[in-house]
């Protein structure tokens, strides 16, 4: 007892001392004991010899950074201190892309054609509460037989504020709809004075952009329109074949700050098409190997364009293979088909599908040059009807592309499948001369994380779901 | 180096038995909390960290560690109390600096001890009362833990990140973190026992900036934490540097 009394300092120290660097000694050891291994599904790892897929598996407090080589995964913890320490997840922006930081978002303007006829409807507005002097206010919708697009750009940064500088471009385009549907209308306010000398007023008037609705080959943003090839923006309009007059490929030059006028910024139509054969479905615009490739569907089969930058054509490839049901109400229809780019080096990879069902999925890739050299087509992918991809990332490698999918099993889990606690699995396929050589997922308890709230009976809404504080893949390459 | 060292074991020896009880009412604070806390159907399938605080044991945390601070205060004003210690320390033959020094590692013995008492609370919170899942196989029904669970629970939780940081920048925070919650309490005893009131100021201006670094930390800000660290261990050595010279005159008698 004495010896206590004489050394409870040292006692208390030591113990104490013990029990926290058995604490920090069990979090390091423990650090690296996560789930990560690969599954055959169907073939043979040996497929995936010579490809290289990193990534992360991150939430908000932690990483672990992957990477399989050789059909063998290796992993490393990564202790996040600070937020910034995260991967930053890639952001689809709606219409937008994103470059040096800024995101330029494109979206529709029209103006009326001077051979356009138009019509007028008037609605009276209640102003009985506040007026004195007994002037009259009528709403007036001015709807356009035919409108002018007019193609608008903004820039914003990623918070989505308005970029401090020149921020806006604009530019009659040329490309014309008729307007039987009455989508594009113009709204206007007005105050008719009770006075008969002042006449009529207008308080305001609706110079609103279209992004969402507008006929379009697909359902989906207008991101897959713009492109950047040194420095510059380049884009191009998605038309359908209802459109008329001549759609092209535009540079922005120089932005400006919005004004209420047609043209705002400098830029110009580098190349251009006719749209009066109604025959041409324009689906987007990608730089690849310091030239544009223009996507379109000429009598609804897939067809690739190279320009160089000056807009000047290089070479043309029909993909006689490819046939694309495209109807005439796709942009607003969201079980229409859809497509995606992928690149790598100088190889583009597009991918159509519908949002339906991933067994009907098309892959094609090509080899951009002097000229564009088509490499492969998958006419439908080995997904299991059930089955729902997210693709990470498409890569072809020689005689081979691979795939990496986030994939949802329908009926897995009694929640629907768009519910963000719904599981999901890291799948791998390659496939060689159109036939899946090899099918693998990448195990790992990251499920764990959202299984805990499933069996809580957690009914987080999606926009209440906090995606950081769930263990999810980031940053996924293929190389 | 002797009569700091009994002068030590002189300060702890005289709280060891309230010291004591809080370490256990630390321990059994989170051990009932967690277990009262899973009777609960909408705890049951939560993870750890989350548990943690939904039980209230960051609550008992705190209360736990404000009585630490106070049975520390109150050790040191004791000496003015009743049997007038502190002019019988004062009067030993060492250096005024030992009698400081002294005294402040007991008090920090006390917050490490602390801080061991509550991990050894929150393993066996783990070990006894950890969530699990539900998994079927064979039409038998399982309920396993998280795989790692209490890894995860380590590095996802607000307050046990501050406890066990797993980086260098995190460790040295926390250990100024701790170093100037001792020094700063101990100094502000020191500055009102010598009648000094406005450089109370001074440790009040510590006290809510080391509560500002470790919101920041538990924010998990881009803050660079060793500019705060290195703040805080600044202040901490003013604080221990003049609370050894107001020993040293006298100042607190």
């Amino acid at each position: 007892m004495g010896f206590i009394r004489r050394n409870i300092a040292f006692i208390v120290l030591s113990i104490s001392s013990l029990v926290i660097a058995s604490s920090f000694a069990y979090a390091l050891f423990k650090r690296d004991s996560a789930t990560f291994y690969l599954k055959d599904i169907t073939g043979n790892r040996s497929a995936l010899r010579g490809i290289t897929i990193t990534g992360v598996l991150q939430d908000r407090f932690h990483g672990w950074y992957f990477q399989i080589s050789n059909g063998g995964v290796q992993h490393r913890f990564k202790y996040y201190q600070k937020a910034a320490d995260m991967v930053e997840p890639e952001i689809g922006y709606l219409n937008g892309i994103t470059y040096n930081k800024l995101v330029y978002s494109l979206s529709y303007g029209f103006k009326i054609p001077s051979d356009a006829t138009i019509e007028v409807e008037s609605t009276p507005l209640d102003t009985s509460y506040g007026d004195l002097y007994g002037n009259s206010m009528v709403t007036r919708t001015i709807i356009p037989s035919k409108i002018e697009v007019i193609a608008h750009i903004d820039i914003k940064d990623k918070q989505f504020r308005f970029f401090p500088g020149p921020h806006t471009f604009q530019i009659p385009t040329g490309v014309f709809r008729k307007n039987d549907d009455a989508l594009f209308t113009r709204k206007e306010i007005v105050q008719k004075y009770s006075d008969g000398n002042l006449g009529e007023a207008v308080i305001s008037r609706t110079t609103g952009y279209y992004s969402a609705g507008v006929p379009k080959p697909y359902y989906d943003s207008l991101k897959n329109c713009m492109t950047f090839l040194d420095g510059k923006l380049y884009f191009t309009l998605p038309t359908t074949k209802e459109y008329s007059g001549e759609n092209g490929i535009f540079v922005v030059d120089e932005f400006g700050f919005p004004l209420d006028q047609d043209k705002i910024g400098k830029g110009r139509k580098i190349a251009k098409w006719s749209l009066n054969d109604h025959n041409m479905d324009v689906l987007g615009l990608k730089s690849l190997n310091h030239r544009l490739v223009l996507i379109t569907a000429i009598n609804n089969t897939l067809s690739l364009r190279l320009y160089d930058k000056q807009g000047t054509i290089l070479d043309q490839v029909a993909f006689e293979n490819i046939t694309l049901d495209i109807s005439s109400t796709v942009g607003a229809d969201a079980n229409s088909q859809n497509f995606e780019f992928y690149t790598n080096d100088d190889i583009l990879n597009i991918r159509i599908f519908s949002p339906t069902s991933n067994k009907q999925d098309i892959v094609i890739s090509a080899k951009i040059g002097d000229k564009i050299m088509p490499l492969h087509t998958i006419k439908g992918l080995d997904f299991g009807d059930d089955e729902i991809a997210q693709y990470y990332d498409i890569h072809t490698e020689g005689d081979k592309i691979y795939i990496v999918a986030n994939l949802k099993r329908v009926g897995e889990s009694p929640i629907s499948e768009s519910h963000p606690l719904m599981p999901t699995h890291f799948i791998i396929m390659v496939y060689q001369n159109s036939n899946l050589m090899y099918k693998g997922e990448l195990i790992t308890d990251a499920d764990e994380d959202f299984e805990m709230d499933r069996l809580r009976g957690q009914t987080t809404s999606n926009s209440r779901f906090d995606p950081f504080m769930y263990r999810q893949f980031y940053g996924i390459e293929l190389r | 180096m002797k009569n700091y060292y009994r002068l030590v074991n002189y300060h702890l020896l005289s709280i060891i038995k309230p010291l004591m009880l809080i370490y256990a009412g630390t321990i059994a604070s989170i051990l009932i909390l967690l277990g009262t806390a899973v009777q609960d159907y909408s705890n049951k399938y939560s993870r750890f960290e989350r548990l943690f605080v939904s039980s209230g044991c960051v609550i008992a945390f705190a209360a736990c560690f404000a009585a630490i601070c106070c049975l520390c205060i109150a050790s040191i004003y004791a000496g003015y109390w009743k049997s007038k210690s502190i002019y019988t320390i004062l009067a030993l033959p060492v250096r005024r600096e030992i009698i400081y020094f002294s005294g402040l590692t007991a008090f920090f013995i006390c917050l490490v001890g602390f801080i061991a008492s509550s991990l050894i609370g929150i393993f066996l919170g783990y070990a006894f009362f950890a969530p699990t899942l539900v998994r079927i196989t064979n039409g038998l029904v399982y309920y396993p833990r998280m795989q790692n669970g209490l890894f995860l629970a380590l590095i996802r939780s607000e307050l046990f990140r501050l406890l066990i940081p797993l980086s260098a920048e995190g460790f040295i925070s926390s250990l100024s973190i701790l170093t100037a919650t001792a020094s700063t309490l101990y100094y502000s005893v020191l500055c009102e026992r010598s009648r000094k009131y406005l450089l109370l100021l001074t440790g009040f201006a510590v006290s809510v900036f080391t509560i500002y670094t470790i919101v920041q930390r538990m924010k998990m800000s881009n803050a660079n934490m060793y500019i705060n660290s290195f703040i805080l261990l600044a202040c901490s050595a003013i604080f221990i540097w003049h609370g050894a010279t107001l020993v040293r005159r006298s100042s607190i008698v």
